[in-house]
This record gives C-alpha cells, sequence and structure tokens, in this order.
C-alpha cells in the first residue's frame, strides 16, 4: 500500500503531479489518434473530488446512453479507469477503427465491443506507460484487468466504479479528462480512479 | 396537475406526501430502490442503496446511513411514518440489483446487486412489510418512478422502455396480505 500510495501522491499531489499528468493524458490522447487516423485532442487533466450523490450529474444525465470501456489497475498500481463515451460517439468510434463510411456501423455488437475494449487498452497502457516513466522502481509492476465492455443507462455503468470506493468514501477522488477529434464526432471522458484505500489515505 | 419530479440520488432518501411529486431514482445499476408507498396516508418514500452492509465493527455510518440497505431502510421507514403512514399499510416495491459488469474476474464485486436486493429483502422482512412488486437482476440498468398521488410504479429501460411495475396502488390490497401474499409478486423482466 504504501509504495502504490507513494505514486498516487506523486500524481496526484506531488510536485511534478500537473506535468505527469498532463504528459500521461497526452500519451493518451496521441495513442488515441494514432490508432483512429485523425488527431484527437484532450483537455488539461483534472483531479477532482466528487460527491457520490452527484458523481452521475457530473459525468452527464443519468439515464442518457453511454458505452463505458472498464479496467482495474492491478499489481503496483491499484485503482479503476473507465473510458465513458456517448453512444453515437462509440459507432462512430468503431467505424474510424474499421475503416468504415461513417454511419455504417449501427450497433455495439461482439466485434464493435472488442474493438472498444482494444481502445481502452490502448488508453489505460499509455497512461500506465508514462505513470511507469516516471516511477521507474515500479515499472515491471503496472498491469491493467483484460477490459470490460459497458452499454447502459449512465448511471448504471457509474455504479461500478462508485461501488468500491463507497464502503469507504463518501466521495470519488477522480482524475480527468475530456477527448475530442476537431469536428466533435468522437467525444468522451476518461477517469481514472485510485483505490479506495488509498483514496481514504489521501482526504 | 403537473408532476414534481425529486430526484433520488444515490445514498439518499426521499419522502413525500405531496400528490404532484414524484420521486425518481435514475440509472439504477447494481444498486437497489427501496419504494414504500401507504395507500392510505397516500404517501411515499424511495431509498436509493449502493451496498447492501454497512461495513465496520459497529456496523453505522453517520455520515451517509442511506448509501446502505441495512441502515437506510429502517431510515426511509422512518420518515414515512413522520408523515402520517402507518407500518402495516406499507407496500414495498423492489427495483436493480443488477449485474451490469459482465466480465472481469471479480466475483463478489460482480455479485453485489445481487447482495443489494437480498438486503432489502432482509431488512422488509424484519419490517413486516412484504414486496408486492419487483424488477431486479439481469443486466440492464434502470429508472423508477413512484408517483405520490397513487401510488403507482413504473420502470424504464433501454432495452424495454418504460413499463409500468405496480399500477395505482389498491388501498385495501395493503390490508389484505394474506390474500396477497399468496401470489407471485409481479416483476419486470431483467435481462
Amino acid at each position: 500500500m504504501n509504495g502504490q500510495k507513494a505514486i498516487w501522491d506523486r500524481l496526484i499531489t506531488g510536485p511534478r503531479s500537473e506535468y505527469m499528468l498532463r504528459a500521461a493524458m497526452w500519451r493518451v490522447a496521441h495513442g488515441l489518434s494514432s490508432i483512429v487516423g485523425r488527431t484527437i485532442s484532450n483537455d488539461e487533466p483534472q483531479v477532482k473530488r466528487v460527491p457520490i450523490s452527484q458523481v452521475t450529474a457530473h459525468a452527464s444525465g443519468p439515464e442518457s446512453e453511454r458505452v463505458g470501456v472498464y479496467l482495474v489497475l492491478q499489481d503496483g498500481l491499484h485503482g479503476q479507469t473507465i473510458l465513458i463515451l456517448p453512444r453515437m460517439c462509440a459507432l462512430r468510434l468503431v467505424d474510424l477503427l474499421m475503416g468504415e463510411q461513417p454511419g455504417t456501423t449501427t450497433e455495439l455488437g461482439e466485434i464493435e465491443r472488442s474493438a472498444l475494449a482494444e481502445v481502452g487498452n490502448l488508453a489505460v497502457s499509455s497512461f500506465l506507460n508514462t505513470v511507469a516513466a516516471h516511477n521507474p522502481e515500479t515499472s515491471n509492476l503496472m498491469r491493467p484487468s483484460p477490459p470490460a465492455v459497458m452499454v447502459d443507462m449512465l448511471g448504471a455503468i457509474l455504479n461500478v466504479i462508485i461501488t468500491p470506493i463507497a464502503s469507504v468514501r463518501d466521495d470519488l477522488l477522480i482524475i480527468e479528462t475530456n477527448f475530442r477529434d476537431a469536428a466533435g464526432a468522437v467525444r468522451g471522458r476518461f477517469w481514472i480512479l485510485p483505490d479506495p484505500e488509498v483514496q481514504g489515505l489521501m482526504a | 396537475m403537473t408532476d414534481n419530479i425529486q430526484s433520488v440520488a444515490i445514498g439518499k432518501i426521499v419522502a413525500s406526501g405531496a400528490p404532484d411529486d414524484v420521486l425518481v431514482a435514475y440509472g439504477i445499476g447494481s444498486c437497489v430502490a427501496v419504494c414504500l408507498y401507504d395507500p392510505i396516508a397516500r404517501v411515499g418514500g424511495v431509498l436509493h442503496a449502493l451496498l447492501p452492509t454497512t461495513p465496520g465493527e459497529n456496523g453505522r455510518n453517520k455520515n451517509n446511513p442511506a448509501k446502505f440497505v441495512d441502515q437506510g431502510t429502517p431510515l426511509l421507514i422512518e420518515a414515512l411514518l413522520k408523515l402520517g403512514a402507518r407500518r402495516s399499510r406499507l407496500i414495498a416495491y423492489l427495483c436493480g440489483g443488477a449485474r451490469v459488469l459482465s466480465a472481469l474476474d471479480l466475483d463478489d464485486f460482480l455479485n453485489i446487486g445481487e447482495r443489494n436486493v437480498l438486503a432489502a429483502e432482509s431488512a422488509l422482512r424484519t419490517e413486516r412489510i412484504r414486496v408486492r412488486a419487483r424488477a431486479t437482476g439481469g443486466r440492464i440498468g434502470r429508472t423508477v418512478r413512484l408517483y405520490v398521488v397513487d401510488g403507482r410504479v413504473t420502470v424504464k429501460s433501454l432495452k424495454h422502455g418504460e413499463q409500468t411495475l405496480a399500477p395505482v396502488a389498491n388501498s385495501t390490497l395493503g390490508m389484505k396480505r394474506k390474500g396477497y401474499a399468496a401470489r407471485e409478486p409481479a416483476s419486470v423482466a431483467g435481462a
């Protein structure tokens, strides 16, 4: 716990926190750009504390249809990550990934979900690679779980990330950035959440 | 009459006797919504709980007890009694407890929805309140609405649209417990 708390500390409150988060999220955006073949940019990453009762409203309307690509961080750095996309943007993203004309993808079947899972994989790996570069002592210990793709109401998707933290906290510590292409056809939120125990320690 | 939407956020309880109030718990996944209604007093309330039981040795969470089904359910009942409800007349409906996440090797975590529903059933059993209808389990998120004016309960999902879980509450049903206990509670499909 101490080792990973030290990393989260450096990332969230350390003197080079801003630089590291900016570098990590830039790398995520760069990775996404390379697989979709167009420039994806991102907002300045922010660290936020959001009360559990307001998490869904913070992200969007709770009934809005969203696609969530969820991965758990394991081993050296424990936590959760989620890429949240409006359904239409997820369909558009699949079109780009498959080299199809816009509007070709209309459903999210197994192949389409697999493609979106790879996007989640890439985003998280890009983030972790940058974190590892700044924390060489743990570079071999960072490993994300296989991605899980959820398509549902936003509120239901966010239950998944809130639940592990809610037993120890009444709020969520979220590292957040928003991604978009120039046309706004592809846009989404990317959240990184430290392990519940670390969230408590960093209160 | 215009509906006055009262949102029931995660970890919150909303109870009301205002006829134009509609209590809404949006986008419930593994959470559970415990809905209670007294058809005589025409008061209703919704608990939107996230976890089945309060962790820790003393089993209490002073800051936000409504996050937990075991603490939140008695608090919901208490709030309704203050509005004029009688425990013996309360009708219960359950919604949520889904397993939205179907991958990853996290069994305990994945079963949280089922455990939430079991905890709600247990808490209601302790209070001698029967569940009249439910829309629980499955793999879908839901929005539940309780209309204070007549006790109607609707459940909406992206897959099934909006369905009525409970029609207008008949004031006699809440008291004829023996008669309706013999029937299976109504349910709305989940998967």
